[in-house]
């Protein structure tokens, strides 16, 4: 057994004892030791760890002056020398559920020090931060305090020994989303063959991997005028200048090019470059138009037949890309053609 | 069609003076072996190293792995190696607890690694096995891709060349494969008709024009048709990348299938296919892969598996959805890449998926005393996701920070694996 580990307890003012709605407006503060709550995590612990101290902050203060809020309440936690910060249990309180979130969140990516939260499924910090933290699910119900406290303690342990953790089920924690690999007691081949029978016989079975929830999109309304419209040329095939200046993934793209287009009647193969993964780009460096039509659209905009060609074509490589960053590779660029009085876009994919 | 599968049980595998197995031990006669694979003018050099079980020892660069096989009758991978002719029916020796192991440089990604040891053993069976590793080294000048064709070949070669050393012993398990033809193929009627569509390429990433995947031919514009299950155990096919030839050679699937035929099932065939790169071509394949599963395997639900990348998504969709369109049912195995991707392609109708596990899951894997293939390897140890290919090289030797889809046989798309996922 190794040294005991530094737990540091995050509260709002109403658990750390020091009022009501009405104290809401208390700012962060820190005293040493557990307090209220803490007791109860303090006995959870037990040998494992000891509650060094205690920080707290109004709700109504963390909601309004958050940035303010996380930077005094993250100087404190370095000042106690934690090795482990629990946030919580929020319950259903939204504000308090949100604080507890964003104080873990910095802890772990600004201080490096482990964090994990408590609250309800519902409560809006769950939908913030679960999948940035660890949030233990302590359902709305304040009679919950212990059971809950027990389960963050020994997740908490879990996290600073780095033991593999189990499933969200086993855990108690709300799934981040995050895929993870377990040893399986039957070979993916006999399992396939199972969940067919089972679905010819009209048997239950559970699919490995559940269809992913997508938003969906409302399409933008037909152009009225081709002739007055100005078009973008968009692709995910990976388009970048020869050499790749500014450094676009082949795969996982982060990030999309730029490249501007103006005074360009066709794209020079020896001036462009496919960067991509996920294909064979030797036909694409053969001819970039295969990427993005820049000459018939010239033409097109030479017989007048559309308004204007956009003066900078966007790219990015779309192997494998996550979710996140695909959709906020594609709000950039929405934004930047929007600001720059773009009306229709041809997107090739590849 | 039947087909025996004779395995002799091999204890040992050891260098010696003549090629021949005794008393369960394989003596390889090193010169002669290396002489037979340096025919090869591709090649400038060979080398072959052994390792064994247990052993603190790793082999990086591995390019395709196979089990050591000879047909008793007949040719050994007709098209590839040997001349045309036919396989799957007949007498077949198998050298259980064996591996042939090829290696290259020009292997694109450097970390495709058998550790004989530590973690890696609990995800691949291969390094439970006696590795026979080949090292061939090209002649200055030689064009990568026909150097890489030229040591698949060679793995060929080295698989026959061992298990003939078999041939005149009585194997200590024999495995019989039988399925009469389409015509005859009738089951009781409580038992579901199971066919097995196989898209066994995605030519995302073409093969080379003199690349012999499927009877020594290369694939390209390959229309799906009925293959007999055996042919594919037996020799027919070797893949062109993405999947190692030892799971064609011990499919899963249809190992799998002829398993429980005839007990809760009954085996309808197999649907060869593979994943072409236009729509057009995408939606073709999946009808016609559907339709013969239907029409004439009479199927009542179909397994799909893929291999290659993301790109093949949309193809097991569409059999999916063609094969439920028309009456059958579907499942299908999908190997997942990245924690947070996803599949991206799963239309709302499709509810029935298996995952052999997730690739980029980190394992960290010890020192070892020994490696086989190179002493160092171009990596960024603290990002296995950095392929950067001027990477400086580290020494193999020391742990390595790896994903598990780079331990070699851990997770196989065509069903092999000891992993399931589920989201955290």
């Amino acid at each position: 057994m190794g040294e005991k580990i530094r737990v540091v307890h995050y509260l709002n003012q109403f658990f750390a004892q020091i009022g009501g709605e009405e104290k809401g407006g208390v700012g962060p503060g820190g005293k040493e030791g557990p307090v209220g709550a803490g007791r109860a995590l303090q006995q959870a612990l037990g040998e494992r760890g000891d509650v060094v101290a205690t920080i707290f902050c109004g709700d109504n203060y963390f909601a309004e002056r958050q940035q303010e809020a996380t930077d005094e309440l993250l100087r404190l936690l370095a000042g106690f020398k934690a090795g482990l910060l629990i946030a919580g249990p929020a319950f259903e309180s939204g504000r308090y559920g949100v604080a507890c979130g964003a104080i873990c969140q910095a802890a772990e990516e600004r201080l490096g020090i482990l964090a994990l939260a408590g609250m309800d499924e519902e409560n809006a910090g769950a939908a913030l931060y679960r999948k940035k933290v660890y949030i233990v699910n302590s359902s709305t119900s304040v009679t919950r305090m212990v059971p809950t406290l027990q389960r963050m303690a020994d997740l908490g342990m879990k996290l600073v020994e780095r033991t593999p953790l189990g499933t969200p089920e086993e855990e108690g924690y709300l799934a981040r989303g995050v895929k993870r690999n377990a040893f399986a007691a039957k070979p993916p081949a006999e399992r396939a063959v199972d969940m067919l029978l089972a679905k010819i016989r009209g048997k239950p079975f559970k699919s490995e991997i559940p269809a992913p929830k997508f938003q969906p999109n409302k399409p933008a309304a037909p152009l009225r005028d081709l002739s007055s419209a100005v078009i973008a040329l968009v692709t995910d095939g990976g388009l970048v200048p020869e050499g790749n200046p500014e450094r676009m993934e082949p795969g996982r793209p982060t990030r999309f090019t730029t490249i501007p287009i103006a005074g360009l009647d066709c794209l020079d193969p020896n001036e462009f470059d496919a960067v991509h993964s996920g294909y064979d780009t030797a036909f694409a460096n053969r001819d970039p138009h295969r990427l993005v039509p820049l000459d018939v659209m010239r033409e097109l905009e030479q017989e007048g037949v559309i308004g204007k060609v956009h003066e900078f074509v966007h790219a990015t490589g779309g192997a494998h890309a996550a979710v996140e960053n695909a959709t906020r590779i594609g709000q950039g660029i929405a934004e930047r053609l929007k600001a720059a009085g773009v009306t229709a876009v041809i997107l090739t994919s590849t | 069609m039947r087909l025996d599968l004779g395995f002799v049980d091999i204890r040992d595998v050891r260098f010696g003076q003549h090629t021949a197995v005794e008393h369960n031990v394989l003596f390889i006669d090193r010169e002669e072996l290396t002489s037979l694979l340096q025919e090869e003018p591709l090649f400038d050099h060979v080398g072959v190293e052994l390792a064994h079980p247990g052993e603190s020892c790793r082999i990086i660069r591995v390019l395709d792995v196979l089990e050591p096989r000879f047909r008793l009758s007949g040719p050994n991978f007709p098209g590839a190696l040997d001349s045309m002719g036919l396989v799957g029916d007949g007498q077949t020796r198998v050298l259980k607890n064996v591996l042939v192991v090829e290696t290259s440089e020009s292997v694109a990604r450097a970390r495709s690694i058998i550790d004989m040891s530590g973690p890696a053993t609990t995800y691949s069976p291969f390094g439970d096995m006696h590795n026979v590793v080949l090292l061939p080294y090209p002649v200055s000048g030689a064009d990568r891709d026909e150097f890489r064709l030229a040591v698949k070949k060679a793995g060929l070669k080295a698989s026959v060349y061992l298990a003939a050393a078999a041939k005149d012993i009585a194997p200590h398990e024999t495995q019989i494969y039988a399925l009469p033809s389409v015509a005859f193929n009738q089951g009781p009627k409580e038992l579901p008709r199971i066919a097995y569509i196989f898209p066994m390429h995605s030519h995302q990433h073409p093969t080379q024009q003199n690349e012999t995947v499927f009877y020594g031919s290369n694939i390209q514009g390959f229309m799906p048709t009925i293959v007999h299950p055996n042919e594919i155990l037996d020799g027919a096919l070797m893949f062109s990348y993405s999947a190692y030839t030892y799971f064609a050679q011990n499919h899963p699937v249809i190992r799998e299938l002829y398993r429980r035929h005839g007990s809760d099932l009954w085996f309808a065939g197999v649907v060869l296919t593979v994943a072409p790169v236009t729509i057009a071509e995408k939606e073709r394949n999946a009808y016609l892969a559907a339709q013969l599963a239907k029409e004439t395997l009479g199927a009542d639900g179909i397994i799909a598996t893929k291999i290659g990348g993301g790109a093949v998504d949309t193809d097991l969709m569409m059999i999916y959805s063609r094969a439920e369109e028309m009456g059958m049912k579907a499942t299908l195995i999908i190997m997942e890449r990245y924690p947070d991707t996803g599949i991206t392609f799963v239309p709302e109708n499709v509810n029935a998926l298996v995952t052999p596990g997730l690739t980029r899951d980190a394992v960290a894997l010890p020192a070892v005393d020994r490696v086989i293939g190179a002493d160092t390897v171009s990596l960024d140890n603290s990002n296995p996701d950095n392929t950067d290919p001027t990477l400086s090289p580290v020494a193999a030797r020391q742990e390595l920070k790896v994903w598990v889809g780079d331990i070699v046989g851990a997770i196989s798309q065509v069903g092999a694996s000891r992993l399931t996922t589920y989201t955290s």
